[in-house]
């Protein structure tokens, strides 16, 4: 069995210790510059990705919390910094209407009606701020989260894949989900998202349809996305 | 009932806890932290990395820390053969290499027959482990490198988080058919440091290196041998405690014990049921020794 003395500092010992430790350092250094680009649609209360970085010990104990599923781990294609920390993931199972609460008009601000709506909703696959992410979270990488007045990203109109885009009047179901009536039609029929309005609860990504019906290549984006914002929300 | 099986019980449980709290959302976690919403467990050498990382004490993970110092002074080294899913998943992919644990009592050849007042460094019965070796430099780099980039850099590559992101992998894509390369990267990264990394546990784990400097002012449940029955003192060079340790120790010397990861093993196979895990130290252990040891007497 090799060594008689595996665990006193012999020089093999040091040389194999050294080599683990030039190891830790290399990968702290091509985790931090070689391939950590992406960036992230992060939990709900994440202050800031360097923060969320630092702070985030892989526990991946939101994710496991999370009771709409709309958390997923991240893994090495997201960048190696990026290993094993949670994302949120707005394409599992669908949103489903809950029909007693009443609809917001497209346009209009009602932030109550609008989180009732959201919370009193069936399904998986979007954020209703239910807190219990961050209430899981043994470390400071997510903090409580205001969604009148902080978002976790901005639903965005990727027009090459929209439908209403491609035919005029075409699609309208970003528009008739989103809880807050953020999303309203222009004079062509095409949706617009209000900023000020949209926090970023994924219902329009969930829902919208051009992975059925347009993107035939496939494709990891829909024709509206929730796009990671650096900048505080407009209000 | 015998330690290892209730060891397996114990990480079968852990597991399926952690399946559970996938599947019916109840957020109790992995090995990496464990718990209940604002009470949870921490993995120590995560909340150390992100002190470094983020230059901030969050009291939640340190209250999480200091919990979990506590339990490794009171329980040692336990995490590493209770909790950890490594040593089991090594166990099982490398086969055929398990130490013989047979009462083979070899005659006493070497010169100097191995007894409790032995403290010279004679090779054929020290197997004192001191207490910074390969796997503390591994620790240091880690911290150091959290240090410079900021960010927790073991966690990437932790074998024990690994293992969780695996199966929390292979539930999404189950559950919601997201059909990721981490699916096949997760398991792969995991089996480099089981298997290409055969001695990981003791040679490398950071992980390790803490729990072991947490144990350092552990004094319970460390195995004691009652010499009047152990073989050695009827002249025989048994080692069969040795050789069933996963972590190479000899129950008959203090020095080192603080690796004792409470497996049991020793205990089980000994031939003459002389080692005992009592939860505190007997005392006087050294005085009955010299006393029915005739090799000791002068």
């Amino acid at each position: 069995m090799g060594s008689p003395e595996p665990h006193s500092v012999t020089r093999r010992n040091l040389l194999l210790g050294a080599a683990g430790a030039l190891v830790m350092v290399g990968l702290g250094g091509a985790g931090r510059f070689a391939f950590g680009n992406t960036q992230l649609l992060r939990p709900p209360g994440s202050q800031g990705e360097d923060h969320f970085q630092a702070t985030c010990i892989r526990c991946n104990r939101c994710v496991s919390a999370c009771p709409r599923s709309a958390l997923a781990v991240s893994g090495i294609e997201e960048g190696l910094v990026n290993v094993r920390t949670p994302k949120m993931a707005y394409r599992r199972g669908h949103y489903a209407l809950s029909d007693a609460e009443g609809a917001v008009e497209p346009g209009q601000i009602d932030y109550d009606l609008g989180m009732k709506r959201l919370t009193h909703a069936q399904g998986t696959g979007f954020c209703d701020f239910c807190g219990l992410c961050s209430k899981n979270c043994p470390t400071g990488a997510l903090n409580s989260f205001d969604s009148l007045t902080q978002w976790i990203g901005l639903a965005t109109v990727f027009q090459e894949f929209c439908i209403a885009f491609d035919k005029q009047g075409g699609c309208r179901k970003c528009v008739d989900y989103c809880p807050f009536g953020a999303i309203t039609l222009d004079e062509s029929l095409r949706p617009v998202v209000h900023p000020e309005m949209c926090n970023g609860c994924g219902v329009c990504e969930n829902m919208c349809p051009s992975s059925s019906y347009r993107t035939f290549k496939g494709s990891d984006r829909r024709g509206i996305n929730i796009e990671v914002m650096q900048e505080g929300r407009p209000s | 009932m015998k330690l290892s099986l209730l060891r397996r019980i114990t990480l079968v449980a852990v597991v399926l806890l952690a399946v559970a709290g996938l599947i019916w959302h109840l957020g109790i976690g992995s090995l990496s932290s464990f718990g209940w919403q604002y009470i949870a467990s921490i993995c120590p050498l995560g909340a150390v990395e992100i002190f470094l990382a983020s230059q901030t004490i969050f009291p939640r993970a340190l209250i999480a820390l200091l919990l979990v110092i506590v339990l490794g002074v009171l329980f040692g080294k336990a995490f590493c053969s209770w909790l950890c899913p490594i040593p089991p998943l090594r166990r099982f992919f490398i086969r055929g290499k398990k130490k013989s644990t047979n009462p083979v009592l070899l005659e006493s050849t070497a010169e100097c027959t191995p007894s409790e007042g032995c403290t010279d460094g004679c090779d054929s019965c020290a197997e004192k482990r001191k207490k910074l070796d390969s796997r503390h430099l591994v620790l240091g780099g880690a911290l150091l490198s959290t240090v410079i980039f900021g960010f927790p850099v073991f966690c990437l590559v932790c074998p024990v988080g690994l293992v969780f992101a695996t199966i929390i992998a292979f539930w999404h894509w189950i559950g919601f058919n997201d059909l990721t390369i981490s699916l096949v990267a997760f398991p792969a990264i995991l089996l480099v440091e089981v298997l290409v990394l055969r001695k990981w546990c003791l040679r490398f784990c950071p992980l390790g290196a803490v729990m072991s400097l947490i144990s350092l002012p552990n004094r319970f449940f460390r195995p004691q041998v009652n010499t009047s029955k152990c073989l050695r003192s009827q002249g025989t060079a048994c080692t069969v405690c040795v050789d069933s340790c996963e972590e190479l120790l000899d129950p008959h010397y203090k020095e080192g014990m603080h690796e004792c990861s409470k497996c049991g093993l020793c205990r089980e196979n000994c031939p003459t049921q002389a080692i005992t895990i009592p939860f505190l130290p007997a005392k006087k252990q050294r005085d009955v020794a010299a006393a029915t040891n005739p090799k000791l007497t002068p």
